[in-house]
């Protein structure tokens, strides 16, 4: 099956992304917008913005796909998640959808939520177990054990999910290529129908990026996660898994659509604190903090904290830069056509370049990354990105 | 024409954060030179670095008028002073201009370094000095003891210092009547030739470069023809006025006062501070004044155009800068690595830092900087002294009979229970103890001999942390002394990298070498191949390190909401690779330059 042969062509539809921005604790690794917060009342006045947002932005679109991210959506309690789902349901047809996915933590999924979930209209979960080293789970803070995230998958098979996905992370400080490969086995024992597995990035304003500027910790040695990355492709493709991109992997349930979506450069609108947004070429992003976006939200207000209008040449090279991270490649006549400029010639000296530095393959419509190109994905996808710069 | 006699001009001195620029905030307000709506915090240090470090850089003078309690309004000419030891030569530009000086001193901090220094600088003016205490308001203030410290290291009467807040406004009153009762009116005749001092000075596009002055004797006005003494060039005046504290032009400027000759002067050279401006008229001159004492710089380094044809652009902004600050110099240099630059000379590191942040933001230049050093000297063997300003100025090693450095004598002040710790730090910087003197019972100025070399980097960061932020140190450079230097080359990928050599002391040179192989592993980026470091000094490699070729350069994650921000992020260190500059194969940034800088003590 070719993974992305399912997904629509770009421009029809508009994907939705909706974000709860709770979590119990704050990972040390996590630069998402998530806040701890325990008072519920909180999470109550988040709905009732979140409503009032939904009613304000989306205004029935033709809908593309469905992802409940965080933070920990499974972190709210039945009741509310029950709420949660319904005011979305109100907006889009969720049952309609091709696809919905909700992400799930080990810590706060519970049967009864994901019999929730599931009656509701979600079709596809996410959870995030990260690693099945209590040491490194410590590291990372997460609130939950390996066991526990077993467990937890059991629970969302018995929900009835046909269709599960589990994230990890490789390159924990410390970690070994043992450990990682036994992560990985273990993850596959569950039997998912999906995987992303991340390679730990050190991001601005977390713990753990303060800690390496402090020299308190240090991060692995670049050949080793070249190792486990490399390790991990293998591993996956002999266990019938597809990469459809750098970190994730399509087993039974196909890839995510949601994702491809935005890396194709769809067009998505997300709803909630520090929610991104796309249309042809403006990307604004939501006011971060609950507090200023559940107000701006509640007085009908716009809860835009920025906003970008890429110019034309831009656009075309961050489709570039985020195409060839997909295993199919960029279509760049497609884009051409799209974007109605001509491209070729403008890319024509990087791509000179990129293809004597056997980084790219191009067969002068799809431009591909070659095995040695993709652990420099990057350094390509950045040339690319300097031609938008350029002009 | 104001009455010579209700004139007066004062400075501001102090230690760093005693309130200087606080105090003129009152004084302007007070005597209602500006209105309360056009105040904001430290008016006067309107620079946007000073704002954003909260330090004052440049002195700044305004006028105002004071009605004092005796009926009558007197014309007060401030001028607030920097109070950094590296600002120094902003101080004893602006005690010329006086004839007294408000000594403020933080009641609960008390006698510090600076305080010292400035004090003394003050008295060498001849002026009157009136010691203030501020910071009243503070629960810690102690006004009794810190009067007995001010008496006791400089030797003033103290006992009827004015206590006062410049924060919330006590006493401030006091400090105007003390001034128009103690401080002297400026004594010259407004009917004499004209003699002005040029004190300071400020280029502006539209209208030439600014003349701030004193005017010691006689008057200056508009249309009339101006000559400067010592660069003998004559200007028509096109305007004259006073800060208040922005430019207000008058009629006349006379003697006694202090402000401004606008007189179309395009060319920058035609200006040096210092000197005395009179008329062109034979028959209306006056003699020239003693100008100043011209502060030699003692820290050097490299300032590279990173584009190289910017290095025209690069010494017209040298130019406009130097006019603005007489205390640092520049020559040309060139390098294999960086091409044509300018070495700079500076009083210290951070007025190098200064200069260079104001090079980037006032003149828009984009600039790679060297790591710094101290000026060395050579004896060579035909007798001759050689200053060495750079590793590369270094003669043949066959000629050098023998190697000097400079050494200061430092004087720390600090509560008497830290002597230890700054014994300790003394020794291991290769300094002597001098001597130890007591100021009241509790505090010390301990004197030490240090080579230079030793106390520009981290010196005061170590002072600070050794005596809990009590410790403050003031230096002077006293001579020269025979010393054993080396020259330390680097070299990378096999390539000698000439702007990252630099002298050391024998004893240090193996881990100073070390560390900056350890620093660059860290700034140079990795490439695909691996990257030899090494130090070498003479033929013989004493440090080496190496950067581990480029394996994987991918992200894992993008998401939608990430977008822009990772876009940005790639974009943004591409724009940065433009900027490195290449030695053979190896792409080095700018930043790995200053490498030597940041060799702390991470050991
Ligand atoms: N509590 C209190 N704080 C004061 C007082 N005067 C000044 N300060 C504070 O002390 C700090 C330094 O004040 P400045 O006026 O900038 O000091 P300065 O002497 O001009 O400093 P430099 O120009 O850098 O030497 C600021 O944070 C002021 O708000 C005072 O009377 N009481
Ligand atoms: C939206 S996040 C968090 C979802 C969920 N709250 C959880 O913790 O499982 C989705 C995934 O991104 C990955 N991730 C987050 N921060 C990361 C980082 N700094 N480096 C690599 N992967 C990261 C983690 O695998 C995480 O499960
Ligand atoms: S990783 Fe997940 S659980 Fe941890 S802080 Fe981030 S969003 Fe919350
Ligand atoms: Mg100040």
């Amino acid at each position: 099956m070719n993974p992305s042969s399912a997904v629509k062509s770009v421009g029809s539809g508009t994907s939705l992304y909706v974000h709860v921005p709770f979590c119990v604790v704050k990972c040390g690794y996590c630069d998402f917008n998530s806040y701890v917060v325990e008072d519920r009342s909180v999470h109550d006045r988040f709905l009732d913005a979140l409503d009032a947002e939904l009613r304000a932005t989306w205004r029935g679109r033709e809908v593309v796909s469905v992802f409940l991210g965080g933070g920990t959506p499974s972190l709210l309690d039945p009741d509310r998640l029950r709420r949660l789902l319904e005011i979305v349901g109100r907006h889009v047809p969720l049952r309609e959808c091709a696809e919905v996915s909700m992400e799930a933590n080990p810590e706060s999924i519970t049967l009864e939520k994901a019999i929730i979930a599931r009656e509701l209209g979600v079709s596809r979960m996410s959870m995030g177990v990260q690693s099945f080293h209590a040491h490194h789970l410590k590291f990372l803070d997460r609130a939950h054990s390996a066991e526990r995230a077993e467990q937890a998958f059991a629970q969302l098979r018995e929900a009835g999910f046909a269709n599960l996905s589990i994230d990890l992370m490789f390159g924990i400080p410390h970690e070994t290529c043992e450990e990682w490969r036994s992560d990985l086995e273990r993850a596959l024992a569950l039997g998912p129908d999906h995987l992303s597995c991340y390679n730990l990035t050190f991001e601005p304003g977390t713990r753990l990026y303060r800690d390496l500027q402090r020299d308190v910790v240090s991060p692995n040695e670049q050949e080793e996660d070249r190792t486990m990355f490399l390790h991990t492709r293998e591993r996956l493709a002999q266990a019938g898994f597809t990469a459809y991109e750098v970190s994730n992997f399509a087993g039974r349930g196909g890839p995510c659509h949601h994702n491809d979506h935005y890396w194709l450069q769809g067009d998505y609108v997300g709803v909630g604190p520090g929610a991104s947004s796309h249309r042809a070429g403006v990307r604004c992003t939501n006011l971060k903090p609950v507090e200023a976006w559940a107000n701006a939200a509640l007085a009908g207000l716009p809860c835009a904290g920025s906003a970008e209008t890429l110019r034309p040449l831009q656009r075309a090279a961050e489709a570039v830069w985020l195409g060839i991270r997909r295993t199919s490649g960029v279509d760049l006549v497609a884009i051409e056509q799209r974007l109605g400029m001509p491209l070729l010639g403008l890319f024509e000296p990087i791509l000179a370049s990129q293809l004597e530095a056997g980084w790219v393959a191009f067969d002068g419509r799809t431009l591909r990354l070659t095995p040695d190109g993709l652990l420099m994905a990057d350094r390509v996808g950045g040339d690319f990105l300097a031609v938008g710069v350029a002009r | 024409m104001t009455d010579t006699r209700l004139i007066r001009n004062f400075s501001i001195i102090a230690h760093v954060d005693h309130g200087k620029s606080t105090l003129a905030d009152r004084l302007v307000e007070l005597t209602g030179t500006l209105q309360k709506r056009q105040m904001k915090e430290q008016l006067l240090d309107d620079m946007e670095l000073e704002r954003e470090r909260g330090i004052t850089i440049k002195a700044r003078a305004v006028a105002m008028n004071y009605l004092a309690k005796d009926g009558i309004t007197y014309q007060l000419n401030l001028i607030d002073t920097p109070g950094h030891v590296d600002f120094n030569y902003e101080v004893l530009k602006s005690l010329q201009a006086c004839e007294g000086a408000l000594l403020l001193v933080d009641a609960s901090q008390g006698v510090e370094a600076q305080t010292v220094v400035n004090a003394h600088l003050a008295e060498q003016a001849k002026l009157t000095v009136l010691p203030v205490l501020n910071k009243m308001d503070l629960p810690h203030a102690r006004p009794e003891q810190v009067a007995q410290e001010i008496e006791d290291a400089i030797c003033i009467p103290a006992e009827d210092a004015i206590p006062v807040s410049a924060k919330t406004g006590l006493n401030v009153d006091l400090v105007l009547e003390a001034i128009v009762a103690k401080i002297p009116a400026p004594t010259g005749d407004p009917q004499a030739n004209l003699q002005a001092m040029i004190f300071d000075a400020v280029y502006n596009d539209y209208r030439g470069v600014v003349l701030f002055c004193r005017v010691f004797q006689g008057t200056v006005k508009k249309t009339e023809m101006i000559r400067m003494m010592g660069t003998m060039t004559h200007y028509e005046v096109m305007e004259v006025g006073k800060l208040k504290p922005d430019m207000q032009p008058v009629d006349l400027l006379h003697a006694g006062e202090v402000g401004y000759i606008v007189a179309n002067i395009k060319k920058l050279q035609d200006v040096v501070i210092g000197d005395t401006v009179t008329h062109e008229d034979e028959k209306r001159r006056n003699v020239a004044l003693p100008g100043f004492r011209q502060p030699k710089p003692m820290v050097f380094c490299g300032f590279y155009p990173t584009v190289p044809s910017e290095f025209e652009n690069l010494r017209k902004s040298l130019e406009k800068m130097r006019l603005n600050d007489s205390s640092f110099t520049f020559e040309p240099e060139t390098s294999d690595a960086l091409g044509f630059g300018f070495r700079c000379g500076f009083l210290g590191l951070l007025h190098m830092e200064v200069i260079q942040q104001r090079l980037e933001r006032e003149e828009d230049m984009d600039l790679v900087q060297t790591a710094p050093t101290v000026r060395y000297r050579v004896k060579q063997t035909n007798g001759e002294i050689k200053e060495i300003r750079s590793p590369s100025e270094l003669p043949d090693g066959s000629v050098i009979e023998e190697y000097q450095e400079p050494i200061t004598h430092v004087n720390v002040v600090v509560p008497a229970i830290y002597i230890g710790a700054v014994m300790k730090i003394c020794t291991d910087r290769r300094g002597q103890y001098v001597k130890t003197d007591y100021y009241g019972k509790e505090r010390v100025m301990i004197g030490l001999r240090i080579p230079f070399a030793e106390i520009i980097f981290d010196f005061h960061d170590h002072l600070k942390s050794a005596t809990r932020g009590y410790g403050t140190m003031d230096y002077e450079v006293e001579g020269f002394e025979a010393s054993n230097l080396v020259k330390v080359r680097i070299l990378i990928a096999g390539d000698e990298v000439d702007a990252l050599s630099f002298l050391c002391h024998k004893d240090q040179s193996e881990s100073r070498g070390r560390k900056i192989l350890k620093q660059l592993r860290k700034e140079i980026p990795r490439h695909q191949f691996e990257v030899a470091l090494q130090a070498a000094i003479g033929g013989k490699i004493v440090a080496r390190e190496s950067i581990a070729p480029m394996r994987k350069d991918v992200t894992a994650k993008c998401y939608g909401g990430d977008i822009s921000r990772k876009r940005k992020l790639l974009e943004k260190q591409k724009e940065g690779k433009k900027r490195m500059r290449q030695v053979g194969s190896v792409e080095i940034p700018q930043k790995a330059f200053l490498s030597v800088l940041r060799t702390g003590d991470e050991d």
